[in-house]
């Protein structure tokens, strides 16, 4: 950061405008102001403090009120405006302050204006983004009055005292602790608000155990019946893993097996179509063997009928001769007695003899009945003789019934036979006994397959019980108000941790740039100071700076308190957080010319600039002891009145 | 007339081999039902009896044992009254003539096509 310009207004001893222009030449970056004392260097010190921060400091750090800040002389000749205009450049953005009191009434009534690149901020943020670019804390070792230094060494050695506290509050401030310090305080709010939390909900309800005891027991049986159901899992994917192997030889062995099963089929078929035409041959035998009366019976029809119808002429011939024999016996009879057999009348001699002829007749016409009996019983022999005993009508037909089965069971057999020995070639390279194996393997796994997706099932079942028993208690209030404080613990648990690691972090930080301090002190002093025996500063808790010369703690001059704290302020400021100018009132003050001349060639290197406010006592133009072209601008403040200065370019 | 005829019967060789034959292939029970089948057939399909003997004639059962009601001899003096007396011989030369019909309308597979045999011509 350089500053560039400051404009000044009616500002405590100078009247109407005043400017100062700032060196931007890097290898001629010193600004000399002469002034002798009360005529107005302690006011542009302050110029530049009120310009970044509207406070201006009196020698003994109070806040000098704005209404004090108005040029007398001004306010003598009634005018009431003051203002201060400060320019300065950081990262390559210019930026502009302008800071203006009007004085009403004795109330000053201030109006700031801040401008990025000459576009105007808003005024809510302009103060706060000020202090972002040149932050307050660090303002006291850029803007420092140099007769205060040994003083300010002296407070930072006391590290007891209040005044040293503020310091080192200070010097942390520049160092950016307090931005951990305060991220450790909002870490130890929020560690205090859960722990009262925690103990809040510590003592609530008692069926929290009973819930949680539930709720561990509920939560292992998910977990135990989730394994359960995993393995379960892997188990059926490792089944039908084989399954889909056995799928492939499954249907060889299916086909084979059919085949096999097709094979039994037809050879039970063939057996017992064999036992059964087996049978039929027997049938078969039994009515052939009866068979020779069909055709006998055949041959003999004819002799049969004949004889049956000789039979019969011979009976109707013996009937004749019986009906005759009566008609002799009734005419003889007649005869005897001389009456008609018909009418009962006595009978004459006519008659007598007419009926004789007759009964000649008759027995002349009539056969011999015995011979006809005999004729008939010799033609019933001749029948009888060949009569066919057990003839049956439907041996033929029976025959050519169990035949034609037999043919058909006989063909059928052939059949199978045919389809047999296919079979048995399509089966010459089956193994039957594997294939049922792989049959038999494949039903097992499938079945086993059915049986533990089953219990998948019921699983699934108990783990969803499981489940909502879970649900449920996660919903019983008791539960929701010991999930927060469960929550909060948790909470409470990370929050202590981060505290103690962060308080850690804070502690080993400082500690870190203590060090750095310090050894940057120690160099910045071996630069500035002329005793040859300094062996290095020696920093305190409280950035205090003890002088170590040949291993030995030593008490310091006057003078070299100022070069201590010089050391200390550069240090600072070359750790800071942002490197910048360095404005000093006074500087040389208790230096002799030796240490004048080393701080006036050393620090101009290790600023961005350096401004010296001096009096006739510490420097002259003629008498500046260092090298001249580091010298970029020249002023004197030229007392015009006791209220009325003005810069002089010179 | 009767002491000319035979108590024994059979048949030329050819015949028996011929029954024989039929029988193991399960035709008949025993030879003794083909011989009367083939007798019966020769006479209800009319065979003419050859008056010359049975060549390698083979005897093979005495006449009861085939004709044990007489049915034979009484079917033989019925239809062939000229053989009164030579019933048996009638009969064996039937039984021979018979077994050739049968031997024809048998097949290898032990079957009698009993149908044609029973078919007579008018």
């Amino acid at each position: 950061m350089k500053f560039v310009s400051i404009e000044m207004n009616n500002w405590l001893v100078f009247r109407g405008r005043q400017e100062v222009i700032f060196p931007q030449d890097e290898h001629a970056n010193i600004l000399l102001i002469f002034g002798e004392n009360m005529h107005g260097k302690t006011s542009l010190l302050n110029a530049v403090r009120w310009a970044l921060y509207g406070e201006a400091l009196d020698r003994q750090k109070r806040i000098v009120p704005n209404q004090n800040l108005l040029n007398i002389d001004a306010r003598s000749d009634g005018e009431t405006l003051f203002s201060v205009n400060l320019t300065f450049t950081d990262d390559e953005q210019t930026y502009e302050i302008l800071r203006t009191v009007e004085i009403k009434s004795d109330k000053a009534v201030t109006s700031l204006i801040f401008k990025e690149n000459n576009r105007v901020q808003d005024g809510g943020v302009s103060q706060i983004k000020i202090d972002g670019l040149v932050p307050q804390q660090i303002s006291q070792f850029l803007l420092f009055d140099g007769e205060l230094l040994s003083e300010f060494e002296q407070l930072v050695a006391d590290e007891t005292g209040s005044q040293a506290k503020d310091i080192k509050r200070s010097i942390e401030k520049a160092l950016g602790l307090p931005v951990l310090q305060r991220a450790a305080a909002e870490l130890k709010d929020l560690q205090r608000s859960m722990s009262k939390n925690w103990q809040t909900q510590a003592k609530k309800n008692r069926n929290l155990e009973v819930l949680i005891r539930n709720l561990v027991r509920h939560e292992s049986d998910l977990t135990s019946k989730n394994t359960e159901k995993t393995t379960l899992e892997d188990q059926i994917e490792a089944f039908n893993f084989r399954i889909s192997e056995l799928d492939d030889q499954m249907e060889k062995a299916s086909k084979d097996l059919g085949l096999t099963e097709r094979k039994k089929l037809l050879n039970e078929e063939y057996l017992k179509n064999k036992k059964e035409i087996s049978e039929i041959e027997d049938k078969l035998k039994v009515h052939i063997a009866g068979l020779w009366r069909e055709p006998l019976r055949e041959a003999l029809h004819p002799f049969i009928t004949k004889i049956k119808a000789d039979i019969a002429a011979t009976s109707s011939e013996r009937r004749n001769a019986e009906l005759a024999f009566g008609q002799i016996n009734d005419l003889e009879k007649a005869l005897e007695i001389s009456i008609c057999s018909q009418c009962g009348s006595e009978l004459g001699g006519v008659q007598h003899l007419e009926i004789k002829a007759k009964l000649d007749a008759i027995k002349s016409a009539s056969p011999d009945s015995a011979s006809l009996n005999n004729k008939i019983a010799t033609l019933q022999a001749e029948l009888s003789g060949i009569a066919i005993d057990g003839m049956q009508n439907d041996t033929s037909v029976t025959i050519r019934t169990l035949t034609a089965t037999k043919t058909k069971l006989f063909r059928r057999n052939i059949k199978i036979e045919d389809e047999t020995f296919e079979i048995r070639n399509d089966l010459a390279d089956f193994d039957e006994e594997n294939g049922r194996k792989i049959k038999n393997e494949y039903r097992v796994k499938m079945k086993e397959v059915g049986r533990l997706t089953a219990e998948i099932l019921k699983i699934d079942a108990e783990i969803e019980q499981i489940e909502i028993e879970i649900k449920g208690i996660k919903r019983n209030p008791d539960y929701v108000s010991a999930e927060g404080e469960d929550n909060t613990k948790v909470k409470l648990d990370t929050c202590e941790s981060l505290l103690t690691v962060f308080l850690s972090a804070v502690s080993d930080y400082r500690d870190s740039m203590r060090k750095r301090v310090g050894e940057r002190a120690s160099d910045t002093f071996a630069n500035l100071t002329t005793e040859t025996r300094f062996d290095h500063l020696d920093i305190n808790n409280s950035y205090g700076l003890d002088l170590i010369i040949e291993g030995e703690r030593v008490a310091r001059s006057a003078g070299a308190e100022q070069i201590v704290a010089l050391s200390l302020i550069e240090a600072l400021n070359f750790h800071g957080r942002r490197k910048g100018p360095m404005l000093m009132d006074t500087p040389a003050g208790r230096l002799d010319k030796s240490h004048r001349k080393n701080v006036m060639n050393y620090l101009p290197q290790v600023v961005t600039q350096l401004a010296f406010f001096a009096h006739s006592g510490e420097l002259t133009d003629d008498d500046l002891y260092f090298d001249r072209s580091k010298i970029g601008k020249k002023y004197k403040i030229k007392r015009l009145s006791s209220f009325h200065s003005v810069l002089e370019s010179i | 007339m009767e002491q000319k005829d035979i108590a024994n019967i059979g048949l030329s060789e050819e015949m028996h081999i011929k029954l024989r034959e039929m029988t193991d292939n399960g035709v008949f029970s025993e030879m003794k039902d083909g011989y009367r089948l083939a007798a019966s057939l020769a006479m209800a399909h009319h065979l003419e009896i050859k008056s010359e003997p049975l060549i390698n004639r083979k005897n093979m059962y005495d006449v009861g044992g085939v004709d044990e009601n007489f049915i034979f001899r009484n079917a033989i003096r019925a239809i062939y009254p000229e053989q009164l007396g030579e019933e048996y011989k009638c009969l064996e030369k039937l039984a021979d003539l018979g077994v050739a019909l049968l031997f024809d309308n048998y097949d290898e597979s032990g079957n009698l096509d009993v149908e044609s045999i029973l078919r007579y011509d008018a």
